[in-house]
């Protein structure tokens, strides 16, 4: 997963000030913007980056409405900068900076939501597969198509995608053939019945 | 992060990271290197010192890449490093992963273990990799060169990004070998062929991701600039 930066400021003092810092510690690409939407455009194609805002706190709302969308397939974290005289209340599960936070403080920040990124990317959602799953695994490693295979069950394809896509987070496993390799190694099919050669 | 200046001993890379010994073999460096500074060693074996720093600093540090500093190279130079890690990977890992395996395989006591499984898995996954190489070797750095060389030759053919598929497709073979290795594989085998494997697994992976990144993010946009260049 790859980071990047966006500074989103009415003050252009502080944006800059921000982007100075940052660009003197961590080699992420940073962007000062001026409305969330630039985000969004910016990150149209976006698919398993890290976005590390830095927002001021009243845009909160506006925020969680316009990223709803990218949240899914991309990791959203918020830096959120206070005036001196601004509470910390309801920002529990964020970072925050103030206008006196030091380099290093910045720096930590950054270091930290980094570093959680890994952890995450890591850890497989884990748990074990449903019936349904298992019977879509089944069918991926006798080599049906999505197609085939939402024929075969009498469900939608929209649907046959959604349970690969469960089976590919739960398993950690993202290729076909690798799937077929579990779902032998875990015995949910019968090697025999799969012509090896052509599907591993 | 410090990143390597050229000012730097030679020995300070290694000392860094052992893992960086085989880039440095890649521009022709070898131990013994006495004191010799990386500005000397590369005047000496007549490298250019800002793409070998670009390219050590790229494998040193994980957040690092100099996207316009690299952009900045000569594709002729890019290709050179390339082709040179492709050899290295044909020659020597892939050889040396090949006979962990085959060690690995004798140590489990059934046929039809899971070991077994994997070797088919794994073997189809370095064809893949191999011949994606070839391919590489033989028809694109070619073209590449002789579009820079002669700009009317481009035919717009790598405006389709097919090899920054296929490298995904290659890198997620690779994750999922070495998940089904740590999460799904049964117990018949010698842990310390089994650990040594699985060693060299994670060292291609970091290696080979890398050396995709160079070729996805430079080489490419470089070799699609002079064809766009042509057609305007």
């Amino acid at each position: 997963m790859t980071h990047e930066i966006f500074i989103l400021h009415s003050s252009p003092i502080i944006q800059k000030g921000i982007e100075s810092l940052v660009s003197q510690f961590a080699n992420i690409p940073i962007y000062s913007i001026a409305y969330p939407s630039d985000i969004i455009k910016k990150a149209q194609t976006a698919y398993q980056q890290h976005f590390i805002i830095f927002t001021e706190t009243e845009l909160t709302q506006e925020f969680h409405q316009a990223f709803q969308q990218l949240q899914q397939q991309n990791k959203l974290s918020y830096v959120y900068i206070l005036n001196e005289q601004e509470h910390v209340e309801n920002l529990k599960d964020s970072h925050v900076i103030s206008h006196y936070s030091s380099e290093t403080e910045i720096s930590q920040i950054i270091n930290k939501l980094k570093e959680d990124t890994h952890v995450s990317e890591n850890q497989e959602q884990g748990g074990n597969i449903s019936r349904r799953e298992k019977e879509v695994l089944t069918l991926v490693a006798l080599g049906f198509s999505n197609k085939e295979i939402a024929e075969e069950l009498s469900i939608s394809v929209h649907t046959v995608i959604s349970h690969r896509k469960k089976i590919v987070e739960k398993t950690g496993i993202k290729s076909i053939s690798g799937l077929t390799m579990y779902a032998i190694m875990t015995k949910i099919v019968d090697p025999n019945t799969i012509d090896m050669s052509k599907l591993i | 992060m410090n990143l390597f200046t050229k000012e730097n001993k030679v020995i300070s890379i290694v000392r860094e990271s052992i893992y960086l010994l085989p880039v440095l073999n890649r521009f022709d460096i070898r131990p013994g290197l006495h004191d010799a500074t990386i500005q000397e060693i590369c005047i000496e074996k007549n490298i250019n010192v800002d793409f070998f720093l670009a390219i050590i600093n790229t494998y040193a540090h994980q957040h690092y890449f100099p996207k316009t500093k690299l952009l900045s190279f000569s594709p002729l130079l890019i290709i050179n490093y390339l082709r040179k890690t492709h050899e290295y990977y044909a020659q020597y890992v892939v050889p040396s992963i090949d006979a962990s395996l085959t060690e690995l395989l004798q140590s489990s006591k059934h046929e039809k273990s899971d070991i077994h499984l994997i070797q088919s898995f794994y073997s189809k996954y370095i064809q893949e990799f191999l011949k994606h190489n070839d391919v590489e070797e033989k028809t694109v750095f070619p073209y590449i060169i002789s579009i820079f060389e002669n700009p009317a030759l481009a035919d717009g053919r790598l405006a389709n990004k097919t090899f920054e598929k296929e490298h995904k497709q290659i890198e997620d073979k690779l994750h999922d070998l070495k998940n089904l290795l740590l999460k799904y594989m049964d117990t018949d085998y010698n842990e310390n062929l089994y650990n040594d494997f699985l060693f060299r697994l994670f060292l291609f992976e970091k290696d080979t991701k890398d050396h995709a990144r160079i070729e996805d993010v430079i080489l490419f946009p470089i070799a699609r600039a002079l064809e766009k260049n042509t057609r305007i």
